[in-house]
């Protein structure tokens, strides 16, 4: 032990109580987690290739199968990197909003900021026929996107403003004034739906079934230049987090500049839901069940925990997408609903273990 | 040394604290007290920086406004009334809240075993009691405010109500810290409730009123029969235990008295 202070490592034996040696361990873990996943979410499908032996064959030189490389290169490999940033977004803007709402119940899905972006989303496939064309060019495959995000940053606002007061958040204020806006929005959508065309129509469908499936390379670089940033963000906003644990006053008499840190952490949240709902429709718990396993195993403590989210986030989107991939093959299981059935339960868990904090 | 003048501010319309004038000494318990929504919360809000107000607060030596909130954070620290946490920390990572990084460690841990909860290191914060949860929220903010910073002068300690939930033993044991911490030549401010146990700890007692100062001076002078009757509105009798320490009794206590 005493070799090993020396030497600077801080075992739990010289340092009782801190568990940042665990969290930093576990990210490792979940880094090589993540590498397995991805090598298995690539060589897995409807089509028997081998991604290893076509990578490994590409490596000697070997001329691939034309249908291989199309198979890998245009559909496995966007999907994947789509699923990675699908499901490090949710998780990441999961544990903000736990953060900032100072409650560990909030995820974008329950909460209304999901549905606020899917309006968004819907709203600027309905809608955007109707922008001058100047306008609707510029703006392409962003246009949903950057509208989701409105979406998503629109209703964390209105969220935050209706449940916290002078610094306190309400639980059941967050999680009822959470119902009427996903309720209010999910009306708007249906009216969108209503004044739809057929090829809107069309476009809504697939969008909605909250699947990967369509994932290609433009949308991939578009869900990769919102997202990044986003994510990158939050990590400068954990010792924050951590800070607004003790409430906005205590946050602030320890030095934190809370108003910058609610502010940054809303516009993540809305950059990071909107776009993972602008590419993949609605994926539900990721955002909730991520952030609880890791405070179990590593405690609370965001500077470990957001990281650790987006690369658990990430695993966890891509074995539900790998699952939804394979339980009907050939046919496809809307992830969304795989997520619903594993996070849902989930949820339900940590709502009674969380009994005697919301009975207030 | 905090020195504050015509400290006034309003919410809304109402106006909350009047032309307030209010001294604390290094080295001294200065306490605050006075009937329910007589501005007590507020005034301590103000002298911490948290709202704005009219009126002039210097702490050592500097305008409160011109100094940024992390080297105000070096300076001084706030005890709140009682801290529930959302999150499963355990008590070192409470502490460590307050501090800067992971290494001062050391720092945590003897601020841990200065409110006497040494071994308490990985305990989960949100399983302990209420009197323990309060004494790591005071090894938190003195852990905060014991490390070195660049800042000179006194370090301040404020108090916001900060035994209203604990039994009487509890009560003792975190005024004793605080007392503690000004005899080492540090600053207490404290919001209190029970007045005895304010007239037990403080050199000095600043008696509210609707916003006011009634009376502010060495507890024997603040707590008369005659300022605090009119603070509160209800007769109360001052007596004094041997040393001349104040204590305060309702005049008609029931059961015939």
């Amino acid at each position: 032990m005493v070799a090993m202070s020396e030497i600077g490592v801080n075992s739990p034996m010289d340092r009782p109580g801190d568990r940042s040696t665990r969290a930093r361990l576990l990210g490792v873990c979940l880094a090589v987690l993540l590498a397995l996943v991805v090598v298995f979410s690539l060589t897995t499908g409807a089509s028997g290739i081998n991604a290893v032996e076509v990578i490994a064959g590409w490596l000697r030189g070997e001329q691939m199968a034309s249908r291989d490389v199309i198979i890998l290169w245009q559909i496995r490999l966007p999907r994947t990197l789509t699923g990675i940033a699908v499901g490090a977004s949710l998780a990441v803007s999961g544990a903000l909003m736990q953060g900032l709402f100072r409650n560990p119940l909030a995820d974008p899905g329950i909460i209304g900021v999901s549905a606020g972006a899917g309006l968004g989303a819907i709203g600027a496939i309905v809608l955007g026929g109707m922008l001058p064309v100047a306008l609707r060019d510029a703006a392409s495959i962003y246009l949903v996107p950057i509208a989701a995000f409105f979406g998503a940053w629109l209703s964390m606002l209105l969220l935050y403003r209706i449940a916290t007061r002078q610094g306190r958040t309400s639980v059941a204020m967050m999680l009822l004034a959470g119902i009427a806006l996903a309720a209010l929005a999910g009306a708007f959508s249906g009216m969108m739906i209503f004044i739809a065309d057929d090829a809107q129509l069309r476009d809504l469908t697939f969008w909605g079934l909250g699947s990967l499936g369509g994932a290609t390379w433009p949308k991939v670089a578009t869900a990769y230049v919102i997202m990044t940033p986003a994510l990158i963000c939050a990590l400068f906003l954990t010792r924050g987090l951590n800070g607004l644990a003790l409430g906005e006053a205590g946050a602030f008499h320890i030095g934190i500049p809370v108003q910058r840190v609610k502010i940054l952490a809303i516009l993540c949240v809305g950059a990071a839901t909107g776009a993972a709902v602008a590419v993949s429709g609605g994926i539900g718990f990721v955002g909730i069940v991520v952030p609880h396993l890791l405070r179990l195993m590593s405690g609370p403590d965001h500077r470990f925990l957001i990281p650790n989210a987006a690369l658990l986030g990430a695993s966890l989107l891509l074995i539900a997408d790998v699952i939804a991939r394979v339980i009907m093959a050939p046919a496809e299981l809307p992830i969304g609903i795989i997520t619903a059935v594993l996070g849902g339960p989930f949820f339900l868990w940590i709502l009674l273990r969380q009994r005697g904090v919301l009975d207030m | 040394m905090i020195k504050a003048r015509d400290i006034t501010v309003h919410f809304g319309k109402r106006q909350i604290l009047k032309e307030i004038d209010f001294i604390a000494k290094p080295g001294q318990v200065s306490s605050v007290v006075g009937p329910n929504g007589s501005g007590k919360t507020t005034l301590l809000r103000a002298l911490t920086g948290e709202i704005a107000c009219d009126g002039e607060i210097i702490l050592n030596g500097r305008d409160l406004r011109q100094i940024p909130h992390w080297q105000l954070a070096g300076m001084r620290a706030v005890l709140p009334q009682s801290t529930a946490l959302a999150f499963p920390f355990n008590v070192i990572e409470v502490i460590h809240l307050g501090l800067p990084d992971r290494r001062s460690y050391p720092l945590a841990l003897e601020a841990l075993s200065r409110v006497g909860l040494a071994g308490y290191e990985q305990r989960p914060y949100q399983e302990l009691s209420g009197g323990e949860k309060q004494r790591v929220q005071l090894a938190r903010v003195l852990a905060q405010i014991t490390g070195p910073t660049d800042q000179a002068g006194p370090r301040w300690l404020f108090l916001d109500e900060p035994v209203s939930a604990l039994d009487i033993g509890h009560q003792l044991q975190i005024m004793r810290l605080a007392r503690e911490f000004a005899d080492a030549g540090g600053g207490v401010v404290a919001i209190m409730h029970d007045l005895n146990l304010t007239a037990m700890f403080s050199d000095q007692i600043t008696l509210l009123k609707d916003g006011a100062v009634l009376g502010t001076g060495r507890p024997e002078d603040t707590l008369t029969d005659s300022l605090l009757s009119r603070a509160y509105d209800c007769p109360l009798r001052v007596g004094f235990t041997p040393p001349q320490v104040p204590f305060v009794l309702p005049q008609s206590a029931g059961k015939g008295l």
